[in-house]
This record gives structure tokens, sequence and C-alpha cells, in this order.
């Protein structure tokens, strides 16, 4: 991919996946506009060292936001607001406050929800983790 | 600074430990930690460790913020 490319790009989901796919936008030469929607008020944030360093009290959790590795250029960051639904007829994602953002291109980056795992030993597990950092007996 | 250390490339060869100690730490015997947002006076131990790492698992912000 070469030259200058513009159009519309939304981008939902404001973590890992979606800010190294703006990343990699910008870098292969994407010129166009540029929004990236996050249902948390938080710009991309590193998750690892939350359950490791900021649980130790090393490092504050604030201090975990996630580097630029490529310049981002002008970015519409739409950050404590979810994404809804998509409209894919009118070329829209809709947000929580009824925002319509219209797009050429979009990239669902909005991973999934955490849950309980499939344990089917659950007592074994119970009070794992409770003094820091470790390993998990198998 | 801001720095990322992707874990799952991470084999745990301990080269970042010992060139920026503040900035990495191994826990256990395989472990990493790691401050996402070092001094940026650890800047140049950063960068150092980033090269060191044999897997190139660490990224590092370019210039200052």
């Amino acid at each position: 991919m070469s030259g200058s490319r513009p159009g519309r790009v939304v981008i939902v989901g404001a973590s890992l996946a979606g800010l190294l796919g703006a990343e990699s936008l910008r870098r292969m030469g994407f010129t166009g506009s540029l929004t990236i929607v996050g249902d948390e008020p938080h710009e991309p944030y590193d998750r690892p060292p939350l359950s490791k360093a900021a649980l130790t009290d090393w490092v504050p959790p604030e201090h975990t936001g996630l580097p630029r590795l490529a310049d981002l250029g002008d970015v519409d960051w739409r950050l404590g607001v979810a994404a809804t639904a998509l409209d894919r007829r009118a070329r829209e994602v809709v947000l929580a406050d009824g925002t319509r953002l219209p797009y050429d291109r979009v990239l669902v980056a909005t991973g999934v929800p955490t849950g309980p795992g499939p344990m089917p030993n659950r007592r074994r597990w119970r009070g794992c983790g409770a003094s820091g950092p470790g390993r998990i007996p198998g | 600074m801001k720095i990322v250390v992707d874990l799952a490339v991470c084999q745990g060869y301990a080269q970042c430990a010992f060139l920026a100690p503040d900035a990495f730490r191994i826990y256990g015997e395989e472990a990493l930690l790691y401050d996402p947002q070092p001094d940026d006076e650890l800047r140049e131990r950063v960068v150092q460790a980033a090269a060191a790492c044999p897997v190139q698992a660490i990224s590092v912000e370019r210039g200052q913020r």
C-alpha cells in the first residue's frame, strides 16, 4: 500500500487492538479521518501490568498507558461512550449517546467481555493469587 | 516515556532486568514485571534493554512527550 489514502475510518474499541489498528493504518499511508470509540474513559492502556506491577504497588495504575509506536496524526477520540449499533445500510456507527459516526471503513476491535472460565474443579482454585503474583499450582 | 512488553513474546532471558533494573524485574524464576512508564532519566538504559532483548519483545515510544 502506498500513496495518500483518504477516507473515513471508525475504529470501535480503544484498547490494544484498536490502537495498533490505528497505528498500522497511519503507517501504511492512511491520511483520512480517524475516529476511535471506546466505552471506557481512558486512552489505550496496557493490561498485563495491572495484575503485576500495579497490583504489587510498584507502579501506579495510571502509569499503564500504551506507548504510541507510530504517529497517529489527527484522531477524533470518542472515549467514555460505547458504540451500540452498526448501521451497515447507512454506513454509520451508532453511539450510546445517539451520535452517528459515518464511515467508509469500520474496524471492530472491541475484544471480548471477561467471564467465568470453565473451571470444573473450582474449589481447588480458591485463594490462589491472593498473596501476589505467582504461579497457580497446577 | 512509555514502553510496552509483549509478554507473549518474552521468554524471560532477563537481559532487560540486568541493563535497566529500575524498569524491569524478574519475579520468581521467569515472570517479567515492568514499569510501563519509567522515568525519562532511565531512557538510555531502557533503550539499551530493548535493543538487548533476544526476542525483541520490548517497544519504546520514540522522542519526548
